[in-house]
């Protein structure tokens, strides 16, 4: 028996000399809860046009949306926007649509490549629809705008374009945003057109708006469009740069990796 | 009455044979006769499964001794593993003489003959004395006793123990090795088993099936097998998934027995194959690997025989460096478990 506790003994420090040297376990890709996405490192807008469902909106102005080979959040290309427009109306925008899109986070990173002085409303990302009546028009939604403040920070806001809910409360503590440093914004949306919608906005992962019980589009078409509107934005022209965006059914978060 | 033993016998006419089986068995059946009607070899017989009982050896248009009687008492006393014995060319013969009977033992073609005086006329011992003289005549080489060629038959005095007679002119067949414990154990058993949330290791527990064999008669045996785990359940950061197993392990078992208990303990090698899939993603593929391990077990076990044991186990599996998980858009979301505790009831047929 005692040759047999040795035999033993000796078997189990070889188990656990084999067991404890084996390498680390691989890593599993288990699936994808992003609906699409884009890093840009393609060097073309291709994503955004993916499937027929999204494009450019331009303007009379001549704007600009373009695959810069500046800054970027990931790799070495972003998505630059030059507003020569001027203007609360119209200005250089990109987008996808979604029909009857379920509910989901819409995700991107945003760079300030300098601090700009807002005189007007300066938005930097839009929820628009198509209207049932006339598929031609795209209505106004909810806008995320900026706005500069006389110490020279910049805080971000919701506007919606329904009489009914128009600014909503500023955040507090209020959602400022860095200059000459990525940050993201990541909202969620459930698309509604009674008042059971709701707008969830994260600002580098802090959670500073909470809008619920409100309608969020005028149809079932949804229209997410980062884009660079403003009628007196200085010094002009303003230029924004945005980068490695995602539709995702699962929360991205500023570590997520929707690629 | 003086009884005389046939081992007794057996060494006085062949000293030079190792005394202790046959010792073992002559005395037993003395004891059998003298104690009583019950088989065996001075135990308590050893419920077995029993094959076919052989057809009828023991013929004679006599009530006394009865020829069933006897050939029921003549199977009692071998033990069933030995009954192929008597099924190759074995004919017993009883006559009633009336004071006397007569008892004739064919094996292969040669006969033995034995002749008791009885008048009284007890028909249970003729019976067990004739079948004691069947069984002492057809295992000559466990009993040490030469046969002898029966002159003619004669009478003898009241003396119950055998005085064989006659000499068979085969070669007696050959003793009956020790019977050893089965070689091989082969073990079906159902199980459960739990995965403990550790760190990024998500809660699951899952029921199966393993089939093991242990090889090796000792108190050390090697040991290896394979088992299935169905599909568990489990939830990593928002992310469901299933999770199948194929756990196969090489090691080594310790075991001891007390009496008709044996406790076992098992260590080994695990590798293990894993086949999981999420089950909420919006794109889910199915994915596999295998992993390296530790398994450890105990086992308790209760022989019924040496080739049937019902058991109940205990084990652990042990992954230092389990498979990560990652889904888009989180990244890693966890990994499979460290630890695996279980659980398993089964039985152990011995080959």
């Amino acid at each position: 028996m005692h040759r047999s506790f040795s035999s033993l003994s000796a078997f189990a420090k070889a188990l656990l000399l084999v067991a404890s040297t084996s390498a680390c376990g691989p890593t599993l890709e288990l699936g994808s809860n992003v609906m699409w996405a884009t890093d840009h490192e393609s060097g073309e807008l291709d994503d955004w046009y993916e499937d027929g469902k999204g494009g450019l909106l331009l303007d009379s102005a001549n704007s600009t949306v373009e695959i810069a080979n500046g800054p970027a959040h990931s790799g070495s290309y972003s998505l630059k926007f030059t507003d020569l427009a001027m203007s609360d109306s119209e200005g250089p925008g990109i987008y996808r649509e979604l029909q009857a899109p379920p509910d989901a986070y819409y995700s991107a990173w945003y760079y300030l490549p300098r601090l700009y002085q807002t005189r007007s409303q300066w938005t930097i990302q839009k929820f628009r629809s198509r209207l049932d009546s006339d598929p031609s028009a795209i209505s106004h939604g909810h806008d995320l705008n900026l706005r500069t403040l006389p110490g020279g920070q910049v805080v971000l806001y919701v506007f919606s374009h329904d009489p009914a809910y128009l600014q909503a409360p500023l955040s507090d503590p209020p959602a400022f945003v860095p200059i000459e440093t990525w940050f993201h914004v990541e909202i969620f949306f459930r698309p509604r057109t009674d008042e059971t919608g709701k707008i969830l906005i994260w600002l580098d992962d802090r959670l500073v708006y909470d809008l619920e019980d409100r309608r969020t589009t005028g149809s079932n078409d949804v229209l997410w469009n980062p884009c660079n509107i403003g009628a007196d934005i200085q010094p002009a022209p303003p230029i924004l740069f945005v980068d490695d965006a995602a539709i995702s059914l699962e929360r991205v978060r500023p570590d997520g990796k929707p690629f | 009455m003086r009884v005389r033993s046939p081992c007794l016998l057996s060494l006085s006419r062949r000293p030079p044979r190792p005394p202790r089986l046959l010792c073992r068995l002559g005395l037993g059946l003395g004891l059998a006769i003298l104690a009583t009607p019950a088989p065996g070899l001075g135990q308590v017989p050893e419920k077995r499964e029993l094959s076919a009982p052989p057809a009828a050896f023991v013929f004679g248009g006599v009530e006394c001794p009865d020829p069933k009687t006897v050939q029921q008492a003549v199977l009692s006393l071998i033990p069933p593993e030995r009954h192929s014995l008597l099924a190759r060319g074995v004919r017993v013969e009883l006559e009633d003489l009336g004071d006397s009977y007569r008892v004739t033992v064919w094996k292969d073609g040669a006969s033995v003959k034995k002749s008791y005086a009885d008048p009284a006329r007890e028909c249970d011992g003729r019976a067990r004395f004739a079948a004691v003289f069947t069984v002492l005549t057809l295992m000559p080489p466990e009993l040490g006793v030469e046969p002898v060629v029966e002159p003619g038959p004669q009478t003898e005095p009241a003396t119950p123990a055998p005085v064989i007679e006659a000499k068979v002119a085969q070669t007696p067949a050959n003793a009956p090795s020790p019977v050893l414990p089965p070689l091989a154990h082969l073990e079906l058993s159902g199980l459960y088993a739990f995965a403990p949330a550790i760190l990024e290791a998500p809660s699951l527990h899952s029921f199966g099936a393993e089939l093991r064999v242990a090889i090796g008669r000792g108190a050390l045996s090697g040991t290896i097998s394979a088992a299935y785990l169905s599909r568990a359940q489990f939830e990593l950061n928002g992310v469901q998934g299933e999770l199948s197993r194929i756990p196969v392990s090489v090691g080594a078992r310790l075991r001891s027995d007390f009496d008709s208990w044996s406790l076992a303990a098992d260590l080994g090698l695990l590798l293990v194959a894993e086949r999981v899939r999420a089950t909420n993603l919006l794109t889910a593929r199915s994915q596999s690997a295998g992993s390296l391990g530790l398994r450890a077990g105990v086992q308790l076990a209760h022989q019924f025989g040496p080739h049937f044991a019902p058991f109940l186990a205990a084990f652990a599996w042990f992954s230092a460096s389990p498979s990560e998980l990652s889904a888009l858009p989180q990244g890693v979301i966890g990994n499979l478990p460290y630890v695996w505790l279980g659980a398993a009831a089964g039985v152990s047929f011995g080959l």
